[in-house]
Protein backbone atom coordinates (compact mmCIF):
# COMPACT_ATOMS: atom_id res chain seq x y z
CA UNK A 1 0.00 0.00 0.00
CA UNK A 2 2.95 2.44 0.85
CA UNK A 3 4.60 1.55 -2.21
CA UNK A 4 1.58 2.24 -4.32
CA UNK A 5 1.59 5.48 -2.46
CA UNK A 6 4.84 6.57 -3.00
CA UNK A 7 4.16 5.64 -6.90
CA UNK A 8 1.30 8.02 -7.23
CA UNK A 9 3.46 10.61 -5.40
CA UNK A 10 6.85 10.14 -7.25
CA UNK A 11 4.28 10.46 -10.73
CA UNK A 12 2.47 13.13 -9.58
CA UNK A 13 5.93 15.60 -9.00
CA UNK A 14 7.44 13.96 -11.65
CA UNK A 15 4.29 14.82 -14.10
CA UNK A 16 2.81 18.10 -12.99
CA UNK A 17 5.33 18.93 -9.38
CA UNK A 18 5.55 22.77 -9.07
CA UNK A 19 9.65 23.35 -9.63
CA UNK A 20 10.54 25.03 -6.61
CA UNK A 21 8.48 21.60 -4.47
CA UNK A 22 11.57 20.08 -3.63
CA UNK A 23 12.21 21.47 0.32
CA UNK A 24 9.22 23.84 -0.02
CA UNK A 25 7.10 24.21 3.44
CA UNK A 26 3.55 25.16 3.45
CA UNK A 27 4.26 28.62 2.75
CA UNK A 28 5.56 28.25 0.22
CA UNK A 29 3.05 25.90 -1.47
CA UNK A 30 0.23 28.44 -0.76
CA UNK A 31 2.17 31.83 -1.92
CA UNK A 32 2.90 29.92 -5.60
CA UNK A 33 -0.67 28.61 -5.36
CA UNK A 34 -1.60 32.28 -4.69
CA UNK A 35 0.59 33.76 -7.53
CA UNK A 36 -1.08 31.42 -10.27
CA UNK A 37 2.05 29.57 -10.42
CA UNK A 38 0.89 26.31 -9.40
CA UNK A 39 -2.92 24.83 -10.25
CA UNK A 40 -3.39 22.59 -7.41
CA UNK A 41 -3.15 23.56 -3.50
CA UNK A 42 -3.52 20.70 -1.60
CA UNK A 43 -5.68 21.58 1.82
CA UNK A 44 -8.33 21.52 4.32
CA UNK A 45 -11.25 23.23 4.20
CA UNK A 46 -10.41 25.69 6.81
CA UNK A 47 -8.41 27.68 4.23
CA UNK A 48 -11.26 28.65 2.22
CA UNK A 49 -11.84 32.21 3.84
CA UNK A 50 -8.29 32.65 2.57
CA UNK A 51 -8.39 31.87 -0.96
CA UNK A 52 -11.56 34.28 -1.40
CA UNK A 53 -9.11 37.12 0.11
CA UNK A 54 -7.79 39.00 -2.47
CA UNK A 55 -5.59 40.71 -0.39
CA UNK A 56 -3.63 37.15 -0.78
CA UNK A 57 -4.03 36.96 -4.48
CA UNK A 58 -1.29 37.66 -7.12
CA UNK A 59 -0.54 37.34 -10.89
CA UNK A 60 -4.21 37.33 -11.75
CA UNK A 61 -5.20 34.82 -9.32
CA UNK A 62 -8.49 34.79 -8.70
CA UNK A 63 -10.03 32.81 -5.37
CA UNK A 64 -13.88 32.48 -6.92
CA UNK A 65 -12.80 30.47 -9.75
CA UNK A 66 -11.10 28.02 -7.41
CA UNK A 67 -12.85 24.86 -7.10
CA UNK A 68 -12.65 22.62 -4.54
CA UNK A 69 -12.55 17.89 -4.45
CA UNK A 70 -11.54 15.15 -3.38
CA UNK A 71 -8.23 14.33 -5.51
CA UNK A 72 -7.01 12.32 -6.17
CA UNK A 73 -9.67 9.78 -6.65
CA UNK A 74 -12.75 10.79 -4.16
CA UNK A 75 -10.07 9.98 -1.05
CA UNK A 76 -10.41 12.37 1.57
CA UNK A 77 -8.00 12.77 4.64
CA UNK A 78 -9.57 12.54 8.32
CA UNK A 79 -7.69 14.79 10.29
CA UNK A 80 -8.06 14.55 14.23
CA UNK A 81 -6.08 17.64 15.10
CA UNK A 82 -8.96 19.58 13.56
CA UNK A 83 -12.01 17.78 14.37
CA UNK A 84 -11.38 15.58 17.10
CA UNK A 85 -11.54 16.07 21.13
CA UNK A 86 -9.66 14.26 23.76
CA UNK A 87 -10.12 13.45 27.53
CA UNK A 88 -7.48 12.57 29.45
CA UNK A 89 -7.85 9.20 31.22
CA UNK A 90 -6.97 10.56 34.31
CA UNK A 91 -9.39 13.33 35.44
CA UNK A 92 -11.89 12.73 38.21
CA UNK A 93 -15.72 12.13 37.87
CA UNK A 94 -17.14 15.51 37.82
CA UNK A 95 -14.69 16.65 35.27
CA UNK A 96 -15.94 13.51 32.99
CA UNK A 97 -19.20 14.96 33.12
CA UNK A 98 -18.56 18.19 32.26
CA UNK A 99 -16.31 17.66 29.63
CA UNK A 100 -19.30 14.86 28.12
CA UNK A 101 -21.78 17.71 28.55
CA UNK A 102 -19.38 20.23 26.70
CA UNK A 103 -18.91 17.49 24.01
CA UNK A 104 -22.55 16.83 23.74
CA UNK A 105 -23.05 20.94 23.56
CA UNK A 106 -20.86 21.22 20.75
CA UNK A 107 -22.14 18.51 19.08
CA UNK A 108 -25.58 19.72 18.65
CA UNK A 109 -26.87 20.06 14.94
CA UNK A 110 -26.79 23.38 14.87
CA UNK A 111 -23.26 24.00 16.81
CA UNK A 112 -22.18 21.04 14.17
CA UNK A 113 -23.95 23.26 10.64
CA UNK A 114 -22.01 26.81 12.49
CA UNK A 115 -18.91 25.14 12.76
CA UNK A 116 -18.65 23.94 9.17
CA UNK A 117 -19.75 27.25 7.52
CA UNK A 118 -17.11 29.15 9.82
CA UNK A 119 -14.46 26.58 9.40
CA UNK A 120 -15.74 24.65 6.37
CA UNK A 121 -15.96 20.40 6.77
CA UNK A 122 -18.38 17.57 6.13
CA UNK A 123 -20.73 15.38 8.43
CA UNK A 124 -21.37 13.20 6.50
CA UNK A 125 -24.06 11.28 9.14
CA UNK A 126 -25.67 14.65 9.45
CA UNK A 127 -28.94 15.70 8.07
CA UNK A 128 -28.83 19.73 7.30
CA UNK A 129 -31.47 22.04 7.83
CA UNK A 130 -32.72 24.03 5.33
CA UNK A 131 -31.21 27.27 6.39
CA UNK A 132 -27.66 25.83 6.66
CA UNK A 133 -28.33 24.40 3.18
CA UNK A 134 -29.14 27.87 2.35
CA UNK A 135 -26.04 29.06 4.33
CA UNK A 136 -23.87 26.80 1.94
CA UNK A 137 -25.13 27.61 -1.22
CA UNK A 138 -23.68 31.07 -0.68
CA UNK A 139 -20.00 30.09 -0.49
CA UNK A 140 -18.87 28.19 -3.48
CA UNK A 141 -15.86 26.10 -2.00
CA UNK A 142 -17.75 25.17 0.94
CA UNK A 143 -20.47 23.66 -1.67
CA UNK A 144 -18.31 21.65 -3.40
CA UNK A 145 -16.49 19.84 -0.48
CA UNK A 146 -20.19 19.21 1.00
CA UNK A 147 -21.87 17.91 -2.79
CA UNK A 148 -18.31 16.40 -3.63
CA UNK A 149 -18.55 13.70 -0.53
CA UNK A 150 -20.69 11.12 -1.53
CA UNK A 151 -20.60 7.62 -0.11
CA UNK A 152 -18.04 6.35 -1.77
CA UNK A 153 -15.39 8.86 -0.71
CA UNK A 154 -12.56 6.89 1.85
CA UNK A 155 -11.65 8.45 5.02
CA UNK A 156 -7.90 7.50 5.22
CA UNK A 157 -6.31 8.54 8.14
CA UNK A 158 -3.26 11.85 7.95
CA UNK A 159 0.26 10.36 7.53
CA UNK A 160 1.19 11.89 9.89
CA UNK A 161 -0.72 10.02 12.57
CA UNK A 162 -0.06 7.12 11.03
CA UNK A 163 3.73 7.37 11.63
CA UNK A 164 6.07 8.83 14.30
CA UNK A 165 6.42 12.67 14.03
CA UNK A 166 9.90 12.87 13.73
CA UNK A 167 9.81 10.40 10.84
CA UNK A 168 7.18 12.51 9.04
CA UNK A 169 8.96 15.97 9.42
CA UNK A 170 12.02 14.63 9.61
CA UNK A 171 13.35 11.54 7.84
CA UNK A 172 10.15 11.57 5.42
CA UNK A 173 10.52 15.02 4.34
CA UNK A 174 14.10 14.47 3.76
CA UNK A 175 14.14 11.30 1.35
CA UNK A 176 11.29 12.96 -0.74
CA UNK A 177 13.98 14.77 -2.43
CA UNK A 178 15.55 11.06 -4.01
CA UNK A 179 12.25 9.84 -4.50
CA UNK A 180 11.13 13.50 -6.81
CA UNK A 181 14.68 13.02 -8.66
CA UNK A 182 14.32 9.95 -9.43
CA UNK A 183 17.34 8.68 -7.87
CA UNK A 184 15.13 6.40 -5.41
CA UNK A 185 12.04 4.13 -6.37
CA UNK A 186 9.14 4.30 -4.69
CA UNK A 187 10.49 0.85 -2.95
CA UNK A 188 14.03 1.82 -2.19
CA UNK A 189 11.99 5.34 -0.24
CA UNK A 190 9.79 2.90 1.59
CA UNK A 191 13.02 0.98 2.54
CA UNK A 192 14.93 3.64 3.46
CA UNK A 193 11.77 4.94 5.78
CA UNK A 194 11.39 1.92 7.19
CA UNK A 195 15.13 1.46 8.05
CA UNK A 196 14.63 5.29 9.84
CA UNK A 197 11.79 4.03 11.59
CA UNK A 198 13.01 1.02 13.31
CA UNK A 199 16.03 2.93 14.35
CA UNK A 200 13.51 5.06 16.38
CA UNK A 201 12.62 1.41 17.79
CA UNK B 1 55.41 52.02 80.68
CA UNK B 2 53.90 52.39 77.19
CA UNK B 3 53.63 49.58 75.03
CA UNK B 4 54.44 50.22 71.64
CA UNK B 5 52.95 48.35 68.64
CA UNK B 6 54.86 48.07 65.86
CA UNK B 7 53.53 50.09 62.92
CA UNK B 8 54.02 47.60 60.55
CA UNK B 9 51.69 45.11 62.33
CA UNK B 10 48.84 47.64 62.64
CA UNK B 11 49.79 48.42 58.28
CA UNK B 12 49.29 44.49 57.93
CA UNK B 13 45.81 44.04 59.98
CA UNK B 14 44.11 47.24 58.00
CA UNK B 15 45.24 45.25 55.05
CA UNK B 16 43.85 42.05 56.19
CA UNK B 17 40.50 43.67 56.89
CA UNK B 18 40.29 45.40 53.49
CA UNK B 19 40.87 41.96 51.91
CA UNK B 20 38.10 40.59 54.23
CA UNK B 21 36.29 42.90 52.84
CA UNK B 22 37.18 42.51 49.55
CA UNK B 23 36.79 39.30 49.35
CA UNK B 24 33.06 39.43 51.22
CA UNK B 25 31.76 42.17 48.42
CA UNK B 26 33.09 39.74 45.24
CA UNK B 27 31.08 36.78 46.71
CA UNK B 28 28.20 39.01 47.34
CA UNK B 29 28.61 40.16 43.93
CA UNK B 30 28.45 36.58 42.51
CA UNK B 31 25.74 35.20 44.17
CA UNK B 32 22.85 36.48 42.19
CA UNK B 33 25.50 34.58 38.80
CA UNK B 34 25.50 31.59 41.17
CA UNK B 35 22.12 31.42 42.00
CA UNK B 36 21.27 31.63 38.39
CA UNK B 37 23.57 29.01 37.41
CA UNK B 38 22.24 26.74 40.05
CA UNK B 39 18.52 27.10 39.55
CA UNK B 40 18.69 27.60 35.76
CA UNK B 41 22.28 25.54 33.88
CA UNK B 42 22.99 23.28 37.19
CA UNK B 43 19.54 21.76 37.95
CA UNK B 44 18.68 21.16 34.64
CA UNK B 45 22.16 19.90 32.93
CA UNK B 46 21.82 17.12 36.23
CA UNK B 47 18.08 16.30 35.28
CA UNK B 48 19.28 15.63 31.67
CA UNK B 49 21.95 13.93 32.87
CA UNK B 50 20.23 11.53 35.17
CA UNK B 51 17.24 10.90 32.69
CA UNK B 52 19.53 10.15 29.67
CA UNK B 53 19.44 6.56 31.24
CA UNK B 54 15.51 6.28 31.76
CA UNK B 55 12.82 5.87 29.52
CA UNK B 56 11.11 9.01 29.68
CA UNK B 57 7.66 10.50 28.23
CA UNK B 58 8.18 13.84 29.70
CA UNK B 59 4.93 13.10 31.65
CA UNK B 60 4.94 9.61 33.58
CA UNK B 61 7.60 8.75 35.97
CA UNK B 62 10.82 7.91 34.25
CA UNK B 63 12.30 4.55 34.11
CA UNK B 64 15.97 4.05 34.69
CA UNK B 65 16.82 1.51 31.36
CA UNK B 66 20.66 1.68 31.92
CA UNK B 67 22.84 2.94 28.58
CA UNK B 68 20.24 1.62 25.81
CA UNK B 69 19.45 5.43 25.36
CA UNK B 70 23.29 5.61 24.33
CA UNK B 71 23.52 2.19 23.00
CA UNK B 72 20.43 3.20 20.45
CA UNK B 73 22.06 6.64 19.65
CA UNK B 74 25.40 5.49 18.81
CA UNK B 75 23.50 2.50 16.79
CA UNK B 76 21.80 5.12 14.16
CA UNK B 77 23.45 6.30 11.02
CA UNK B 78 22.35 9.96 11.64
CA UNK B 79 24.38 9.83 15.01
CA UNK B 80 27.91 9.40 12.86
CA UNK B 81 26.49 11.69 10.10
CA UNK B 82 25.78 14.24 12.77
CA UNK B 83 29.47 13.81 14.67
CA UNK B 84 30.69 13.97 10.77
CA UNK B 85 29.13 17.24 10.26
CA UNK B 86 30.17 18.88 13.24
CA UNK B 87 33.52 17.61 12.92
CA UNK B 88 34.00 19.32 9.56
CA UNK B 89 32.05 22.76 10.60
CA UNK B 90 34.01 22.76 13.91
CA UNK B 91 36.99 22.64 11.65
CA UNK B 92 35.88 25.13 9.19
CA UNK B 93 34.36 27.29 11.88
CA UNK B 94 37.68 27.24 14.00
CA UNK B 95 39.75 28.16 10.36
CA UNK B 96 37.86 30.03 8.00
CA UNK B 97 35.20 31.55 9.96
CA UNK B 98 37.49 32.52 13.08
CA UNK B 99 40.46 33.61 10.64
CA UNK B 100 37.95 35.87 8.46
CA UNK B 101 37.29 37.72 11.76
CA UNK B 102 40.40 37.99 13.00
CA UNK B 103 41.33 39.60 9.61
CA UNK B 104 38.83 41.94 10.26
CA UNK B 105 39.28 42.96 13.46
CA UNK B 106 43.08 43.55 12.10
CA UNK B 107 42.18 45.80 8.92
CA UNK B 108 40.06 47.94 11.43
CA UNK B 109 41.85 48.36 14.04
CA UNK B 110 43.92 50.14 11.54
CA UNK B 111 41.25 52.70 11.01
CA UNK B 112 40.84 53.15 7.06
CA UNK B 113 38.50 55.18 5.58
CA UNK B 114 34.92 54.30 5.93
CA UNK B 115 36.30 51.74 8.81
CA UNK B 116 33.04 52.63 11.15
CA UNK B 117 30.76 52.00 8.25
CA UNK B 118 32.71 48.61 7.77
CA UNK B 119 32.28 47.89 11.30
CA UNK B 120 28.33 49.18 11.58
CA UNK B 121 27.29 46.75 8.57
CA UNK B 122 29.77 43.78 9.52
CA UNK B 123 27.60 43.67 12.75
CA UNK B 124 23.91 43.87 10.74
CA UNK B 125 23.78 40.05 10.26
CA UNK B 126 23.93 39.88 14.03
CA UNK B 127 20.99 41.99 14.88
CA UNK B 128 18.78 40.26 11.73
CA UNK B 129 16.99 37.13 13.66
CA UNK B 130 17.68 33.70 12.35
CA UNK B 131 14.40 32.70 10.98
CA UNK B 132 14.65 36.22 8.85
CA UNK B 133 17.86 35.19 7.37
CA UNK B 134 17.43 32.05 6.93
CA UNK B 135 14.52 32.84 4.98
CA UNK B 136 16.58 34.95 2.55
CA UNK B 137 19.20 31.96 1.78
CA UNK B 138 16.33 29.39 1.29
CA UNK B 139 15.42 31.95 -1.41
CA UNK B 140 19.46 32.49 -2.46
CA UNK B 141 19.59 29.00 -3.30
CA UNK B 142 16.18 28.23 -4.70
CA UNK B 143 16.69 26.12 -7.27
CA UNK B 144 13.58 27.36 -9.89
CA UNK B 145 14.47 31.31 -9.19
CA UNK B 146 17.55 31.04 -6.20
CA UNK B 147 19.94 33.85 -7.35
CA UNK B 148 22.57 31.26 -6.99
CA UNK B 149 21.12 28.67 -9.62
CA UNK B 150 19.87 31.97 -11.88
CA UNK B 151 23.66 33.14 -12.16
CA UNK B 152 25.02 29.84 -13.01
CA UNK B 153 22.09 29.35 -15.82
CA UNK B 154 24.10 32.36 -17.87
CA UNK B 155 26.92 29.77 -17.78
CA UNK B 156 25.68 26.59 -18.02
CA UNK B 157 21.32 26.72 -18.72
CA UNK B 158 21.40 23.11 -17.70
CA UNK B 159 22.05 23.71 -13.92
CA UNK B 160 19.72 21.79 -11.93
CA UNK B 161 21.00 21.84 -7.96
CA UNK B 162 19.30 22.09 -5.22
CA UNK B 163 21.31 23.18 -3.17
CA UNK B 164 19.66 22.99 0.81
CA UNK B 165 18.28 19.21 0.02
CA UNK B 166 21.15 17.28 -2.05
CA UNK B 167 24.44 15.88 -0.85
CA UNK B 168 27.15 17.05 -1.41
CA UNK B 169 25.97 20.75 -1.68
CA UNK B 170 23.91 20.80 1.41
CA UNK B 171 26.61 20.92 3.73
CA UNK B 172 28.40 23.70 1.99
CA UNK B 173 24.96 25.36 1.66
CA UNK B 174 24.35 25.41 5.53
CA UNK B 175 28.43 26.05 6.07
CA UNK B 176 27.40 29.54 3.81
CA UNK B 177 24.50 30.75 6.03
CA UNK B 178 27.53 31.46 8.94
CA UNK B 179 30.52 31.33 7.16
CA UNK B 180 31.08 34.91 7.30
CA UNK B 181 28.87 36.47 9.94
CA UNK B 182 32.36 36.44 12.83
CA UNK B 183 31.42 40.25 14.17
CA UNK B 184 31.74 38.07 17.24
CA UNK B 185 35.18 37.21 16.95
CA UNK B 186 36.21 40.34 15.21
CA UNK B 187 35.05 42.33 18.68
CA UNK B 188 36.89 39.93 21.04
CA UNK B 189 40.02 40.42 19.11
CA UNK B 190 39.58 44.64 18.40
CA UNK B 191 39.53 44.46 22.29
CA UNK B 192 42.54 42.71 22.70
CA UNK B 193 44.02 44.37 20.17
CA UNK B 194 43.27 47.76 21.86
CA UNK B 195 44.98 46.57 25.02
CA UNK B 196 48.79 46.16 23.67
CA UNK B 197 50.86 48.82 25.24
CA UNK B 198 51.50 51.01 22.62
CA UNK B 199 55.65 50.64 24.44
CA UNK B 200 55.52 47.30 23.03
CA UNK B 201 54.94 48.64 19.48
CA UNK B 202 56.88 51.01 19.54
CA UNK B 203 59.79 48.94 20.81
CA UNK B 204 59.36 46.83 17.62
CA UNK B 205 59.53 49.99 15.40
CA UNK B 206 62.88 50.58 16.83
CA UNK B 207 64.28 47.50 16.20
CA UNK B 208 62.85 48.05 12.50
CA UNK B 209 59.72 45.74 12.60
CA UNK B 210 57.65 46.17 9.40
CA UNK B 211 53.34 46.17 9.59
CA UNK B 212 53.70 42.77 8.67
CA UNK B 213 56.08 41.60 11.59
CA UNK B 214 54.32 43.57 13.75
CA UNK B 215 51.23 42.06 12.90
CA UNK B 216 52.62 38.26 13.10
CA UNK B 217 55.23 38.25 15.78
CA UNK B 218 53.12 41.31 18.28
CA UNK B 219 49.77 41.70 17.65
CA UNK B 220 49.12 38.33 16.88
CA UNK B 221 50.29 36.49 19.93
CA UNK B 222 48.88 38.89 22.34
CA UNK B 223 45.57 38.16 21.35
CA UNK B 224 45.69 34.26 21.56
CA UNK B 225 43.05 34.97 24.47
CA UNK B 226 40.60 36.53 22.34
CA UNK B 227 41.13 33.97 19.59
CA UNK B 228 40.82 31.50 21.82
CA UNK B 229 37.48 32.75 23.10
CA UNK B 230 36.40 33.22 19.49
CA UNK B 231 36.99 29.61 18.45
CA UNK B 232 35.17 28.52 21.39
CA UNK B 233 32.44 30.47 20.64
CA UNK B 234 32.02 29.63 17.44
CA UNK B 235 32.89 25.64 17.73
CA UNK B 236 29.87 25.74 20.57
CA UNK B 237 27.83 27.64 18.41
CA UNK B 238 28.10 24.95 15.84
CA UNK B 239 27.51 22.61 18.41
CA UNK B 240 23.95 24.32 19.18
CA UNK B 241 22.82 25.22 15.58
CA UNK B 242 19.58 24.26 15.64
CA UNK B 243 17.64 27.12 13.51
CA UNK B 244 19.73 27.47 10.82
CA UNK B 245 19.35 23.72 9.33
CA UNK B 246 16.04 23.25 10.56
CA UNK B 247 14.81 26.69 8.94
CA UNK B 248 16.64 25.76 5.49
CA UNK B 249 17.81 21.82 5.23
CA UNK B 250 15.77 20.39 8.04
CA UNK B 251 18.65 17.75 7.85
CA UNK B 252 18.03 16.73 3.87
CA UNK B 253 21.38 15.89 1.56
CA UNK B 254 23.23 14.54 4.84
CA UNK B 255 23.06 17.45 6.98
CA UNK B 256 22.23 16.53 10.52
CA UNK B 257 22.99 17.05 13.30
CA UNK B 258 22.31 16.37 17.27
CA UNK B 259 20.56 19.36 17.75
CA UNK B 260 18.10 18.27 15.46
CA UNK B 261 18.33 14.54 16.52
CA UNK B 262 17.58 16.05 20.34
CA UNK B 263 14.61 17.98 19.19
CA UNK B 264 13.10 15.05 17.15
CA UNK B 265 13.33 12.87 19.89
CA UNK B 266 11.18 15.03 21.91
CA UNK B 267 8.76 15.49 19.03
CA UNK B 268 8.33 11.49 19.42
CA UNK B 269 7.75 11.79 23.26
CA UNK B 270 11.35 10.27 23.95
CA UNK B 271 13.14 12.47 26.56
CA UNK B 272 15.46 10.13 27.60
CA UNK B 273 16.77 9.61 24.07
CA UNK B 274 16.44 13.28 23.72
CA UNK B 275 18.52 14.17 26.86
CA UNK B 276 21.37 11.03 25.85
CA UNK B 277 21.85 13.23 22.90
CA UNK B 278 21.69 16.03 25.20
CA UNK B 279 24.94 14.74 27.56
CA UNK B 280 26.60 13.93 24.49
CA UNK B 281 26.62 17.67 23.42
CA UNK B 282 27.56 18.82 26.46
CA UNK B 283 30.63 16.14 26.24
CA UNK B 284 31.45 17.45 23.20
CA UNK B 285 30.94 21.37 24.27
CA UNK B 286 33.49 20.15 27.61
CA UNK B 287 36.15 18.87 25.09
CA UNK B 288 36.05 21.72 22.95
CA UNK B 289 36.48 24.02 25.50
CA UNK B 290 39.52 21.83 27.55
CA UNK B 291 41.39 21.30 23.91
CA UNK B 292 40.68 24.94 22.60
CA UNK B 293 42.25 25.79 26.12
CA UNK B 294 45.22 23.74 26.21
CA UNK B 295 45.67 24.51 22.56
CA UNK B 296 45.60 28.53 23.41
CA UNK B 297 47.38 28.41 26.32
CA UNK B 298 44.59 30.28 27.59
CA UNK B 299 45.52 29.80 31.31
CA UNK B 300 48.81 31.51 30.87
CA UNK B 301 49.50 34.71 31.61
CA UNK B 302 50.34 36.66 28.44
CA UNK B 303 51.74 39.98 29.87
Amino acid sequence: MFIEAFTILQKLFQKNGWSGAIGATYPDAANSFYANQTAILPDGTWIIAKILDPTDWANGFDGTKVVGDYYPENVAIANPYVYDWMMSANITKEEEELALAFFEFINRPEEIEAFILAEGGIAPNLEYSENFKQELSKNKLLTDFANNANPDTKYVPYFHDAINASLFTGDFSNFLPYLYNGQWTPEKFAEELTKAAKALQ
Amino acid sequence: MVKLFPLKNIFDNSMKGAKIKTLIWIYIFLLPSVAIFLSFYLVPIVTVAFTSFTKWDGFNRPQFIGLSNFIKLFNTSVFYESLFNLLGWSLIAATLHVGFGVLVAFVLYKKPFGWKFTRAVFMVPNVISVAAWAMIYKYFFRNDIGILNTFLRLFNPNININWFFEAPYAFWAITLTWLFYAVVVTLLVMGDLMAIPESVREGAIIDGANALQMAWYIDLPLCRNAIGVGVICSITARIAMYEAIYLTTNGAGNTMNLPVILVRSIMDGNYGFANACAVIMLIVGVLTLWVVDKAFKMDEKIY
